[in-house]
């Protein structure tokens, strides 16, 4: 069974705050949530059932801009050069809140017509084009847990988080709950991997990559397996049925 | 040392499952060729899947393999086959589509129950929707250069096969490299030739890939077609051809979309997988003529069915090779899919989806086995006489919500609206007669599940169910085999539904049934009082207050929903011997069949 450690309970006393090395933060969700997976295309796209390392990283950064960005006009590309290391050096790890459903869904869109845009430059508007594109939604019940670190700015990622209010696709709100958050020194939750996983590709930012690769203002280009990493991710999740329209996953 | 290999899962879709497919047919392929024991287990271990074998590998006899296909080029009327060496054998999907018209044809003239003799036509080819799927999308040029790719590589094909051995056995740290680099890798080591690096990801085989914005940042909206690494989509594009199940579904008046599955194995052997899987797509075939839902219905009950009848062959030949009484879904786990919706021209990936299994078909011995059967055979019978077309779309996507949830409670809400729809039926003379579940069944169906039992087999339970019945399905006007019969007691409306609106409260629940029984009582008083006058025995069951008692009593230790549910699928069950018509399936084009599902009269307990 993957369990949560048990934090050392031997010495009541507290430890020196920069001993601390991981923090958790707890979110209730209170929307559907989706995500699409990062090999799926805008047409057909399943959804990752957690959000993944990449895409709280970028909520992280978001969030970041958004509070203090103002104070370092004169600085901006100096400040968030540093600022984005600590964060892109994060390990993160999700533990899924107990129940998930997945929710299929097809519906009709308008999307950019390419072929007709190239065809015919002196267009005054975007030519678009209808079609049924696929997504899955997912529903949680229980709390989303997020632990990262290493890491000795523990108080500024607390703060970033507690600013955070969607993760994946925009409108997937989540609640964060600050009585739950907690730091401690080692990771708090470990997998038993010799149980059954559901298997999640977790997309990460690459080891070397930099602000302006993944900033989409910027002209640098990102490369997949470089800048945006596509890594096997487990999570200790069950599918207990499954139909033509749902999926319903139990945490282990 | 081989005696493993593993197959990580890395798509999230079925391309899993065909890349587990195509790789097992190359490595029985090699072992028989090369007389070694071929016969492989497939098991899925939640990540990944193993191929397991019977005995570790010779490599060195697989060296000197010469090339084989592991799947012929297709050819459409229109396929550009310039670029395929002559001497190829095509899948010809013109000619195999006719073969398996005029069989179908044939089985239908012969109203399912085909004579084997020389003049019958033969059973078409298993694959053959999935050739035709690929002239029908226009993949098969992908598809041939899939193939070609492969063929260019004919002098080294026992290095390829020997690479792709080592490779899947590695169990390779995923993060660092994947199965398929690796065994470029061991190729190139053993031949110093290189593998085809890329090739143009179908949509077919990778659903999920199909032209669109996939960007790793989000900086425009260009839209790239995909591209993927050759080896594993040549693998796929195997398991596709070999194992996958296409259909073309009927959506509309002259509207046809595709629907793909593959059966992901649990815990079975290559030979057994084959062997049903084959059995289904030849002599068995969902329909696609009556709509999505009654597909993937058929497809899960013809499944079962296929599966079941090779449990029986195996139990009479007492093989003790591995156990067969385990639930249908311990062998296999689901069907994995992919709807592909017509656009006119072209069609696009409409939905990914997966079909769960009927867990709750556990048969323990040779006789469970032969109720499970008729169960299923008469679920068939039922689904065979509803249609999209005739405005059945909400019953029949109730029906597939249970048979492809593994629950049996997910029964219910579909036996409350067939239930309505029985009576609606029985009412109208002109209506084609309708089919019921059997009591037998329901008791097939629930005799695995302890809540069920102390329920169903209450006698008060039994007569309270019985009145139900006896006043919607048995009353009114009903056909007997001596024709048409006037019974003397009008046929009760909606109690269905107000039943299973009620049950959500006890009280409320045990009001409306109350009240049906008051009803039934005076009716019943009335009626003996005519039949004496005349000297004829009532035959209708005869409800007490003890039974009532006993079903409050039920109620307080159960779930009521689940009572109510019971009750409802009882009362509208057939108590008697079905004809030998009931359980017959209705074809593609209709039959009409001037049968009755009910007839015969039900006696006292």
């Amino acid at each position: 069974m993957p369990k949560r450690l048990n934090k050392s309970h031997t010495t009541q006393q507290e430890l020196p705050v920069n001993a601390k090395q991981w923090l958790t933060v707890t979110y209730q969700p209170v929307s559907l949530f989706s995500l699409k997976r990062s090999d799926a295309t805008s047409m057909a796209a399943r959804s990752n059932l957690v959000p993944t390392p990449y895409a709280i990283k970028m909520a992280l950064l978001k969030v970041l801009l958004e509070s203090q960005g103002g104070q370092h006009q004169s600085d901006l590309d100096q400040w968030i050069k540093s600022q984005f290391i600590w964060i892109r050096d994060l390990s993160i790890h999700i533990w899924p809140p107990e129940k998930l459903v997945v929710n299929r869904n097809g519906y009709k869109l308008r999307y950019y017509d390419q072929t007709a845009d190239k065809a015919d430059k002196s267009r005054s508007t975007l030519p678009m084009q209808d079609g049924f594109v696929f997504r899955e939604w997912v529903y949680m019940q229980g709390h989303l847990q997020i632990c990262c670190g290493p890491s000795d700015r523990l108080t500024q990622l607390e703060q970033l988080f507690s600013l955070i209010n969607y993760f994946g696709k925009r409108g997937c709100f989540f609640q964060y709950l600050p009585q739950y958050s907690q730091q401690t020194l080692d990771l708090l939750f470990q997998h038993n991997s010799t149980i059954g996983f559901t298997v999640q590709p977790m997309d990460d930012l690459g080891e070397k990559t930099t602000f302006s690769r993944i900033n989409p203002y910027s002209t640098d280009k990102a490369q997949l397996d470089k800048d945006r990493v596509i890594k096997p991710g487990f999570l200790p999740v069950q599918l207990t049925s499954s139909s033509a329209r749902y999926d319903i996953y139990q945490r282990y | 040392m081989i005696k493993n290999l593993f197959v990580t899962k890395k798509y999230g879709n079925y391309a899993d499952t065909f890349l587990l497919l195509g790789l097992v047919q190359l490595v029985e392929y090699a072992l028989r060729k090369t007389n070694q024991k071929s016969d492989v287990g497939l098991v899925d271990e939640g990540t990944r899947y193993r191929i397991s074998l019977k005995q570790a590998v010779n490599l060195e006899a697989i060296t000197k393999l010469d090339y084989t296909n592991p799947f012929p080029p297709v050819k459409g009327q229109k396929t550009d086959t310039s670029k395929i060496p002559q001497e190829t054998d095509f899948f010809d999907t013109a000619k195999e589509s006719e073969k398996r018209k005029l069989y179908k044809d044939y089985v239908f003239q012969q109203r399912g129950k085909p004579q084997w003799n020389e003049d019958a036509p033969k059973p078409p080819h298993a694959s053959t929707q999935n050739g035709v799927i690929l002239t029908s999308m226009r993949h098969d040029r992908n598809h041939n250069e899939l193939w070609q790719l492969g063929w260019q590589l004919k002098d080294h094909y026992g290095a390829l096969l020997v690479a792709l051995f080592q490779a899947f056995s590695e169990e390779i740290n995923f993060e660092l490299n994947t199965e398929t680099n690796r065994c470029q890798e061991l190729f190139t080591q053993a031949t110093n030739c290189k593998l085809p690096e890329v090739a143009s990801a179908v949509k077919i085989y990778l659903p999920t890939s199909v032209q669109g914005v996939n960007r790793v940042k989000a900086d425009t909206n260009k839209v790239d077609s995909q591209k993927a690494d050759w080896l594993s989509l040549w693998l796929i594009a195997g398991g596709l051809f070999s194992f996958g199940i296409a259909e073309r579904i009927k959506i509309a008046d002259r509207v046809f979309d595709w629907r793909v599955v593959v059966l992901e194995p649990q815990d079975i052997q290559l030979s057994k997988y084959k062997e049903v899987l084959d059995q289904l797509r030849k002599y068995n075939p969902p329909s696609g003529g009556h709509g999505v839902a009654r597909f993937d219905a058929e497809l899960i009950l013809r499944f079962c069915q296929e599966l079941l009848n090779n449990h029986a062959s195996q139990a009479d030949a007492e093989s003790d090779e591995f156990d067969i009484w385990e639930p249908i879904n311990h062998f296999v786990k689901s069907f994995l899919g992919t709807h592909f919706g017509s656009k006119g021209q072209v069609y696009g990936v409409k939905e990914v989806f997966s079909l769960g299994l009927p867990g709750w078909i556990r048969p323990d011995n040779s006789q469970e086995l032969a109720d499970y059967q008729s169960v299923v055979q008469e679920h068939l019978s039922v689904i065979s006489t509803l249609s999209a077309e005739e405005g059945h779309g909400e019953l029949l996507a109730a029906y597939r919500d249970f048979i492809t949830g593994t629950s049996l409670r997910q029964f219910f809400p579909f036996q409350v609206s067939y239930a309505d729809y029985v009576i609606k039926q029985l009412a109208d003379s002109k209506a084609r007669p309708v089919r019921l579940f059997s009591v037998t069944g329901l008791n097939t169906m629930t005799k695995k599940d302890s809540d069920f039992i102390k329920i169903i087999q209450d006698p008060s339970f039994l007569r309270i169910a019985k009145a139900i019945n006896q006043a919607t399905v048995y009353a009114g006007k009903v056909q007997t085999k001596q024709g048409p019969k006037e019974l003397g007691w009008q046929r009760t409306y909606g109690l269905a539904q107000r039943l299973s609106s009620q049950s959500g409260s006890k009280n409320d629940f045990l009001k409306e049934i109350t009240d049906f029984l008051a009803k039934y009582e005076a009716e019943n008083l009335r009626l003996s009082e005519q039949l004496q006058k005349e000297g004829k025995p009532l035959k209708r069951v005869w409800t007490t207050k003890e039974d009532l008692d006993r079903l409050v009593e039920l109620v307080n230790n159960n779930d009521t929903v689940l009572v109510a549910n019971l009750l409802i699928a009882y009362g509208y069950a057939r108590w008697n011997k079905p004809k030998e018509n009931d359980l017959e399936t209705d074809d593609e084009q209709d039959i009409n069949l001037d049968d009755t599902a009910i007839s015969g009269e039900s006696s006292d307990d």
